[in-house]
């Protein structure tokens, strides 16, 4: 096989452009996963938030014909089941594991009673139109960079923006230190007049719309909606967070990895041509699971220190 | 016991229920199904099992919308399982109730299911079975009919237009995982392509997922950017149409007509016409010929398995590649052409 | 103290003393709890019957047929839980000392792969001590990969959520390997699968059932486990890691050694359980050998609130669910996602009744 087809000065701007659209749905829903673990809630029901965001999405776009309204609605219906996973979490204070992974079960089930309702009756299996690509002048000049960043769909820009602005305010805002004190040492945010509680609710929704985002970026790549459609990216988001060890940026490269990853093993299919290769093309599929694991366990020994934060998963009651 | 929160979680979650319900109506009305039309004999009690939502993929599309077809003609009562997990736990529990409730025709529409019916069989010989996918070479028992699925016939003449269609010379195919149908579907494909257009490429993708529509469309992306320009997918049509019509490359569609999907990019569909075999096992059952349980067979020879041109395509295709399809498609009816089954090893 | 975290929750070691007194007392109220629980969520589903034009009692009917309606119906619910209920028996170890096991999917089909391989290769496979041999190579894969999972925990605080989950595409990716190249049966033009298990390894079953001695071996187990756990310093120890690690390891618990020591157990479990299934059920490896029946155990051992018995009502719970959705859906027309619905509520009223803590103890 010719190794040019996968990495050669041809190829590269192709394999770039794969990685950031594989990254993007997962990207989006670690990094409002990262924001939430920060505040001390465990939101395990990630998949199921990016899942019934796919559909919002879908159904919105799909009656509407706009793709912007597909993003809000897979946004909302994001946030939405995030809210019912808080009436349990954060005011219930039950299990965050226990209750994240019910919540999955959820979204599994109504989503496919949904999709059944709403779609049965359709011969030809419905579909939306994808945002076009928006190419922002000059910037798309720069070489390499320009073509990968700066000929997106604005539905990515838009979430670029939103990754951008989740970093930026849980280190660089009053509201993003209350939120890592919360996850912290919530006894002592609450006695410096932190309201812990509100805290959490305000991260958990935020995680819910991210990921609910995260499904609607998949839907608008897509153009349909399949049941299960995220077909476990929100676990894989879960992953990525402890893997950059709770930090936002850390979380967009990540997601970054894996894409590349995947990116990178249909390419070496394609390229080997169906001829066998002396590596099972299994080693392939399995590549971004196992680079995940591999760096899951290089990060670990190399920084040494616990980077979790204190208080997650434990509800905190005044 | 449940404290004051419960009450509102309670509340909050039925709010939710409340307005999921709206969405989630009676929306099943494959079991209901109309009066038999014809006069004659009693419509056959048909038990059709899934192993996917029934409207999710093509593959279980096409398997309700034939046995719709026998039941508006009257042939048979449907009832229609979907989504029964694909082990074989899943197919017996389901399979057994059927048997338990008296229905006379079971049919299980995975080519995996072929074992655990045989042993359902087993333990109701009154009741008949069928399956799809089936291994043309396999055994099978008094009161089971295997149904073959030789969509590799259909492959080499989707592969004989794609050939003629191409012009970089490269083609592609995908499927979930390197399954023997599968890829004895690519590789006649290639062969179909190399008959017409000799030093043909073909990359073959494996993508680890049936359900991962993201990642089969990236394996379509991936094949285009090395200059794969027409597409055949075997299971993992959606994902592959979707990779075709963003690069604005040919696909073919999967066992049902999927040109309405893309209009631009499908050149044709691979249909698998299961109405024929259904129709051939429920008219033995009928005449008492059923047993022993045997082999029917739905190819191309039969007219089981047929290349359902995109109108709005057709003109695309060269008039050389038009008739190199015809004169192999007339070939493979007389049984002057054999196609191989290549299921790799 | 309340819920869990991924690792230790930070409270002192005064805690634990009385919340493991206050749990001896107030046996019955989490029983109590739990069927309240169940029966709002069934309430809550059946509203969600009714208002999509499906009649919630032939629904619920047709469920309950469809699971213990007929004697062949209950012996295929049998069948179902056995893989469940060991699986969900070993989760209770490792979530007790909230060493989080989301791996159980990858250890039961290594368990399988191991079990299947050892039958297919070696001389012993065909031989009288096969059964119990191949239970044993099922255990061990499924343990070795498990406790490795544990020690990398143990040793480098590498988080297990992360690795165990990623564990189970490696070892699907595997599987299909080995189905498709090494193992394959070659005589098989359809689908992909291993060539069968030689006959005297298939599982015998209980006099006048279709039911495997499986589920001997898992309802042994019940006793077994619920003994380790409430009765054994080991017990105890798992109890204290869970509580508070950093109290447990001032107290004199080797928490190390309990946190690489649950992974293993729910790890050896959950590869026999793997064995079970090739050797009762599939008598072939094949790549559908599990339909996340992994993820599925780590619902019963929640819903069974890390209790052995409370598994074992979960483990038949959620099999039966499984079993009559599919028969709702034959009589009555109700898609099955239904009953994943109910599910899901069936598991959130249970933790919400019980909300006080999963690890039957503390309340603050």
């Amino acid at each position: 096989m010719s190794w040019s087809d996968v990495i050669g000065a041809d190829a590269l701007i192709p394999l770039l452009v794969a990685t950031l659209r594989l990254a993007i749905p997962t990207m989006l829903a670690a990094v409002g996963e990262c924001f939430c673990e920060r505040s001390g809630v465990l939101n395990l029901g990630l998949e199921g938030m990016m899942l019934t965001g796919a559909l919002a999405a879908f159904v919105g776009g799909h009656h509407t014909g706009s793709a912007a309204v597909g993003a809000v609605s897979g946004t909302l219906a994001g946030g939405l089941l995030a809210v019912v996973l808080g009436c349990f979490v954060v005011r219930g204070k039950v299990d965050q594991v226990v209750a994240g992974i019910a919540v999955v079960l959820l979204a599994q089930g109504v989503t496919a009673l949904a999709y059944l309702r709403l779609f049965s009756s359709a011969t030809t299996p419905p579909s939306v139109d994808g945002s076009p690509p928006i190419a922002i002048p000059l910037l798309e000049e720069i070489p390499v960079l320009g073509p990968v960043l700066f000929r997106q769909t604005a539905l990515v820009y838009a979430s670029m923006a939103m990754v951008a602005v989740l970093a930026w305010a849980l280190f660089r805002t009053r509201f993003g230190l209350s939120l890592r004190a919360a996850g912290e040492s919530p006894a002592a945010a609450d006695a410096a007049g932190i309201r812990v509680e509100r805290v959490r609710w305000i991260a958990l929704t935020v995680s819910g719309a991210m990921a609910g985002l995260g499904g609607a970026v998949l839907i608008d790549q897509l153009e349909l909606f399949r049941e299960n459609v995220t077909a476990g990216r929100g676990w894989v988001a879960i992953a990525i967070v402890i893997l950059v060890r709770w930090n936002p940026v850390g979380a967009i490269l990540g997601a970054l990895l894996f894409g590349f990853t995947d990116a990178l093993q249909f390419r070496i299919q394609s390229a080997a041509g169906g001829v066998e290769t002396a590596v099972p093309f299994e080693l392939f599929q399995a590549l971004p699971y196992l680079v995940t694991l591999l760096v899951v366990v290089a990060s670990a020994l190399h920084f040494k220190t616990r980077a979790q934060p204190r208080a997650l998963g434990v509800p905190y009651d005044r | 016991m449940l404290e004051r929160y419960a009450g509102r979680s309670v509340v909050a979650l039925a709010a939710v229920c409340a307005a999921l319900v709206a969405a989630c109506g009676a929306g099943d009305d494959a079991g209901e199904g109309t009066a038999p039309a014809a006069s004659g004999p009693q419509p056959v009690k048909t038990g059709l099992i899934l192993d996917a939502p029934k409207n999710a993929i093509a593959w279980t599309r096409a398997a309700v919308a034939a046995a719709e077809t026998l039941e508006d003609e009257g042939l048979i009562e449907l009832q229609v399982v979907d989504n029964v997990a694909p082990d074989a736990t899943g197919l017996k529990r389901v399979a057994t109730q059927m048997a338990e409730d008296g229905v006379e025709l079971i049919i299980a529409h995975s080519g995996t299911w072929g074992e655990a019916v045989g042993e359902v069989a087993q333990d109701y010989p009154d009741a008949n079975f069928a399956f799809t996918g089936a291994d043309p070479t396999g055994a099978n028992s008094e009161n089971v009919a295997a149904i073959t699925f030789p969509m590799y016939q259909g492959a080499y003449l989707a592969g004989v237009l794609a050939g003629g269609v191409t012009e970089t010379g490269v083609i592609g195919g995908t499927a979930g995982f390197d399954i023997p149908v599968c890829h004895a579907m690519l590789h006649s494909f290639a062969q179909g392509a190399e008959s017409i257009r000799p030093g043909i490429k073909m990359l073959p993708s494996y993508v680890g997922s049936w359900t991962d529509q993201e990642k089969i469309k990236e394996a379509v992306l991936a094949s285009a950017d090395q200059q794969a320009d027409v597409f055949v997918p075997c299971g993992t049509d959606p994902g592959t149409i979707a990779g075709a019509k963003e690069r604005d490359v040919s696909v073919f569609g999967y066992v049902v007509d999927e040109a309405g999907e893309a209009p631009r990019n499908v050149m044709a569909s691979l249909v698998w016409k299961l109405e024929i075999p259904f129709r051939a096992v429920v008219d033995d059952l009928r005449r008492d010929r059923f047993r022993p349980g045997k082999t029917y067979a739905g190819g191309v020879p039969e007219g089981a398995i047929e290349l359902v041109m995109n109108p709005e395509f057709s003109r695309r295709i060269p008039e050389q590649a038009l008739s190199a399809f015809r004169k192999a498609r007339a070939a493979m009816e007389s049984g002057e052409l054999e196609v191989p089954f290549v299921g790799g090893q | 103290m309340t819920a869990s975290s991924l690792v230790e929750p930070p409270t002192v070691a005064d805690d634990l003393a009385p919340a493991l007194e206050s749990a001896r007392g107030e046996r019955w109220r989490p029983l109590l709890g739990t069927i309240v629980a169940v029966a709002v969520a069934l309430a809550l589903g059946a509203g969600l019957l009714l208002i999509s034009g499906a009649d919630p009692v032939s629904s619920y009917a047709a469920l309950l047929d469809g699971a213990v309606g007929s004697r062949r119906a209950i012996e295929l619910l049998l069948v179902q839980s056995v893989p469940l209920l060991i699986m969900g028996l070993g989760l209770c170890a490792a979530y007790r000392a909230r060493v989080w096991n989301i791996g159980t999917e990858g250890q039961f089909q290594v368990g399988a792969l191991g079990a299947g391989a050892f039958l297919l290769l070696t001389p012993l496979g065909s031989s009288p001590i096969a059964i119990p041999a191949a239970m044993l190579v099922g255990a061990a894969a499924g343990g070795i990969l498990a406790w490795s999972i544990g020690a990398l925990r143990a040793r480098w605080e590498i988080n297990e959520v992360v690795t165990s989950l990623l564990s189970n595409y490696v070892v699907l990716f595997g599987v299909a390997y080995v189905v498709r190249k090494p193992l394959r049966d070659q005589t098989s033009g359809a689908s992909l699968q291993s060539e069968r298990i030689p006959d005297v390894a298939a599982l015998p079953t209980l006099p006048g059932s279709r039911v495997h001695i499986g589920l001997v071996l898992a309802l042994v187990l019940v006793p077994l486990l619920l003994w380790a756990l409430t009765r054994t310093p080991f017990g105890m120890r798992v109890r204290m890691v869970g509580m508070n690690a950093d109290a447990a390891e001032a107290a004199g618990v080797a928490t190390r050694s309990v946190i690489a020591r649950t992974m293993l157990i729910s790890g050896l479990l959950a590869g026999l359980a793997g064995a079970i299934q090739v050797m009762g059920v599939e008598l072939r490896l094949t790549t559908s050998m599990s339909t996340g029946i992994g993820f599925t155990a780590i619902v019963v051992a929640l819903l069974g609130r890390l209790h052995p018995l409370g598994v074992v009502f979960s483990a038949l719970l959620i099999a039966g669910l499984s079993v009559g959705g599919n028969v709702m859906q034959l009589r009555v027309g109700v898609p099955n996602a239904v009953v994943l619905v109910i599910e899901a509520l069936i598991v959130l009223f249970v933790v919400l009744a019980n909300r006080r803590g999963l690890l039957a103890g503390g309340s603050r």
